[in-house]
C-alpha cells in the first residue's frame, strides 16, 4: 500500500502555532528510545515460556499418553504462540502501528488450526467421571497462563491500546491463549475429545474474547 | 516507503532524538495535512485546531513508540482520528446534556462543512445547502469515506489508510454514505 498521503481536500489557510502546552514540554524534550519490536517480541516469548517452564515444574507430568502426538499438538501451540505474539508486537513492513487486516478472523482460524492439532493428539479415552470439575480447573489454569503474556503484551503496547481497539487485544487474547493451551497440553491427562475441545479450546479461546473486549473498553 | 515519506520518518527518528528543530520541521510538513484531515472530521475549524493540538500533544507523549524507518504518518492519522471522534462524542454528550436540562431542541446542523469542495458550500445554493446539511448528519465515520473517495479521489486502499481502516471497510461506508446521503436529499 502506498504511504505517499496527498494533501487534504480542504488546506487550511493558515496553520496554527503549537499550543503553549506543547511548546512547554518541547522546551523539556529528552531523546527518547524508540520502540523496537523484534526485541520486544524476544522477550515476551522468553519470559513466557520461561514462565510456563517454571509453572509446569509445579505440576504433575503426563505419563499416560503418546508421547510423541503430545510433542506435535505443544510444537503447534507454541508456533501458534509465537506466531500471534508476531502479530501482535511487530507491525507490518513501514508500519507504526502493528493492526493487521482481519485480524478477528486470523486469530480465530489460528485457534481452530491449534484446537484440531489438540484433538487428534488426543485420544478416546474414557471420560473423566469428574468431567466438569477437571473441566473448570483447565479452564481456570489455561487462562491464568494466559494472563501472563498478555501482561507483558499490555506493557509493550501501552502506546497503542488507544489506537487499536479490539483487534490488538484479540490478537494479543490469541497469543495469550496459545500459551494457555501449550500449558494444558503438556500438563493435563485427560484428552477426550469433549474435554480437549471444551476445556482446553475454551482456555484458548477466552483469552481472546476477554482481551478484545478489554482493550475495547480501555480505548473509549 | 515514498520520498515524502522517508523524509517524515527521518524527521521524526530525529525528534525522538530531541531535535526541537527536526519538530519545527515535521509539524510544517505534517500539521496541515492533519488539520485539514480533522477538519473533513469535525467540520469545524475552532474544534479542529484544538483536536489539532491535542494529536500533537498525544504524539509528542508517545514518541516512544515510534519504530524507526516507519513511515510515521498513518500513525498520526490514526491518533488524529481517535481525538477527532473523542471530541465528536464529548460534544454530541454535552448537547445531550443540555437539551435534557433544558427541553429547547438541539440546534440545527451547521450548513457550512468545511471538508467540502467550494461548490457545494455555496450558501445562496439551496440544493447545496440541503446536501451540506445531508452530508453533515451522517455518522464522521460514514462522511469520511464518502469525502476521502468521492471528493478527494482517492483510491480506496489510499483512503483506508488515511482512515485507518481496511479497503473493504472503506467500500462499504462509502456505499452507506451515499445512500443514506441519498435518502435524505430525496425526503
Amino acid at each position: 500500500m502506498s504511504s505517499e498521503l496527498p494533501p487534504s481536500g480542504a488546506p487550511p489557510s493558515s496553520l496554527p502555532p503549537p499550543s503553549p502546552a506543547l511548546v512547554a514540554r518541547l522546551d523539556a524534550m529528552r531523546p527518547v528510545r524508540t520502540r523496537r519490536p523484534a526485541l520486544q517480541l524476544a522477550i515476551v516469548a522468553l519470559l513466557s515460556l520461561g514462565a510456563l517452564a517454571a509453572l509446569l515444574t509445579q505440576f504433575r507430568p503426563r505419563v499416560d499418553v503418546d508421547a510423541t502426538a503430545v510433542v506435535i499438538a505443544a510444537i503447534v501451540c507454541a508456533l501458534a504462540f509465537v506466531g500471534e505474539l508476531w502479530w501482535a508486537l511487530v507491525p507490518p513492513r513501514g508500519q507504526v502501528l502493528p493492526l493487521r487486516p482481519a485480524a478477528g478472523a486470523r486469530v480465530l482460524l489460528v485457534w481452530l488450526a491449534m484446537l484440531t492439532a489438540l484433538v487428534v493428539a488426543g485420544h478416546d479415552a474414557a471420560r473423566d467421571p469428574a468431567f466438569m470439575r477437571s473441566a473448570r480447573a483447565c479452564l481456570l489454569v489455561g487462562t491464568m497462563t494466559a494472563l501472563i503474556p498478555a501482561a507483558l503484551c499490555l506493557v509493550a503496547l501501552r502506546r497503542a491500546v488507544e489506537l487499536g481497539g479490539w483487534r490488538i487485544g484479540a490478537v494479543v487474547g490469541g497469543a495469550a491463549g496459545a500459551l494457555g493451551a501449550l500449558c494444558l497440553e503438556l500438563h493435563c491427562a485427560n484428552t477426550h475429545v469433549a474435554h480437549v475441545v471444551v476445556a482446553h479450546g475454551g482456555a484458548a479461546l477466552l483469552p481472546i474474547g476477554i482481551f478484545a473486549a478489554m482493550f475495547a473498553w480501555m480505548r473509549r | 516507503m515514498s520520498a515524502g515519506s522517508g523524509l517524515e520518518a527521518d524527521l521524526m527518528a530525529r525528534y525522538c532524538d530531541g531535535d526541537r528543530r527536526a519538530f519545527d520541521a515535521l509539524y510544517a510538513a505534517v500539521a496541515p495535512r492533519l488539520l485539514g484531515f480533522v477538519l473533513q472530521l469535525v467540520g469545524d475549524r475552532a474544534l479542529a485546531e484544538d483536536v489539532l493540538q491535542e494529536t500533537l500533544l498525544k504524539l509528542h507523549e508517545a514518541r516512544d513508540f515510534y519504530v524507526r524507518g516507519a513511515d510515521p504518518l498513518p500513525w498520526m492519522f490514526t491518533i488524529a482520528r481517535h481525538t477527532a471522534f473523542d471530541e465528536l462524542r464529548k460534544k454530541k454528550r454535552a448537547r445531550v446534556r443540555l437539551v435534557e436540562d433544558d427541553s429547547r431542541p438541539p440546534p440545527e446542523p451547521r450548513a457550512e462543512l468545511s471538508g467540502a469542495p467550494e461548490l457545494m458550500r455555496a450558501n445562496d445554493d439551496p440544493a447545496g445547502a440541503e446536501a451540506l446539511r445531508a452530508l453533515d448528519s451522517l455518522p464522521p465515520a460514514q462522511r469520511q469515506a464518502l469525502l476521502l473517495t468521492k471528493v478527494e479521489g482517492l483510491s480506496q486502499a489510499e483512503a483506508a489508510q488515511r482512515a485507518g481502516t481496511t479497503p473493504g471497510a472503506i467500500k462499504l461506508r462509502a456505499h452507506r454514505a451515499y445512500v443514506a446521503l441519498r435518502k435524505l436529499v430525496r425526503r
